[in-house]
């Protein structure tokens, strides 16, 4: 065998062997891992839920969509799950200094956007678990009702408090 | 002497056309395809993620020879860190597991924290799927955390 041919022979091997080495080296890659921790919540009380002057034996009936219906707004972690419930919830009002009152009948809707009232509705009385809004973390609640007012009712102010409670589900 | 130069001139250039594939089989890679992702959190509730979680889990693909044993060793964080402020991050048996199947079908789990020998399907592929869980303490600040993962993966043997 002539010199060229020897190297050529040692340079064969020399590619293949490299060839080898490289493929059995260790390879990685990497992924992240990630979290979002949410803030603490809270619930704030846009408007108050306002049936205006009523007649006697007049019914009055406010939409979710009134201007003058009831408005929360809950702040926390984005896309986090909550649960609602409503530890005051009276089911009449009361007149201010008396003791005379006018039922009520709730309707509510939900939103994760400001939307004026527009919303999914839901019942009051059994509460709600859904989710923040997966950008900015908010859930609007609009509640609206109707006010039965009965034919001899007294002249006065009539008023109750509706509290909404917000708590984290973990979910 | 001219003829035996002509057929090593040959073989050295069939020796340099000649990939380490086609000589040895393929070359390892891994691709990631997804973060491990908890999600929102909330101060004082610890979440847990598991490796079967199609949304959450981890998982990356690793390719290479047939039926090869490889060796899968994970470099774990022990927490998610955001603007100084530290979230425990933390690992159990069977937090990790390999298919063949990219949908997690018949799953073999094992403890990321130790090196685990797998064998690369027939197709040559192996997927990889990774939980954990992070513990929050109550007082947690809110924010965005994250850390790396990284997953080297080496030949067994031949």
């Amino acid at each position: 065998m002539s010199k060229l041919s020897r190297t050529a022979a040692i340079l064969a091997a020399t590619v293949v062997f490299a060839g080898s080495s490289s493929e059995l080296a260790a390879q990685n890659a990497s992924i992240s891992a990630n979290a979002i921790v949410a803030g603490a919540l809270s619930v704030t009380s846009v408007r108050d839920l306002d049936f205006g002057t009523v007649i006697p034996n007049f019914n009055r009936t406010i939409l979710t969509t009134d201007a003058t219906s009831g408005h929360f707004q809950i702040d926390g972690g984005v896309n986090a799950e909550v649960s609602l419930t409503y530890s005051s919830l009276p089911g009449a009002l009361t007149r201010v200094g008396g003791t005379e009152t006018m039922t009520i009948t709730y309707t509510a809707t939900h939103n994760t956007t400001d939307a004026g009232g527009v919303g999914t509705g839901f019942t009051p009385a059994s509460g709600l678990t859904t989710r923040l809004d997966t950008t900015t973390g908010e859930l609007h609640v609009y509640m609206g009702g109707l006010l039965t007012v009965a034919s001899g009712q007294v002249a006065g102010d009539y008023s109750a408090t509706i509290t909404l409670d917000a708590s984290y589900t973990g979910n | 002497m001219r003829r035996y130069a002509g057929v090593s001139w040959a073989l050295l250039l069939f020796a340099l056309l000649s990939s380490p594939a086609a000589a040895q089989g393929r070359g390892l890679s891994i691709i990631p395809r997804q973060d491990l992702s908890f999600g929102t959190v909330i101060p004082g509730v610890p979440v847990a993620v598991a490796p079967s979680s199609p949304a959450g889990a981890g998982q990356l693909e690793i390719r290479g020879r047939r039926n090869a044993p490889v060796l899968l060793d994970f470099t774990l964080p022990s927490a998610l860190t955001a603007f100084g402020a530290s979230l425990p991050l933390s690992f159990v048996g069977g937090d990790a597991a390999f298919s063949a199947d990219p949908a997690f079908g018949a799953a073999q789990f094992f403890d990321p924290r130790t090196a685990q020998i797998a064998v690369l399907a027939s197709n040559g592929k192996l997927y990889v799927f990774l939980g954990g869980r992070v513990t929050p303490d109550a007082s947690q600040p809110a924010g965005s955390y994250g850390a790396t993962i990284t997953l080297t993966v080496s030949y067994v043997g031949n």
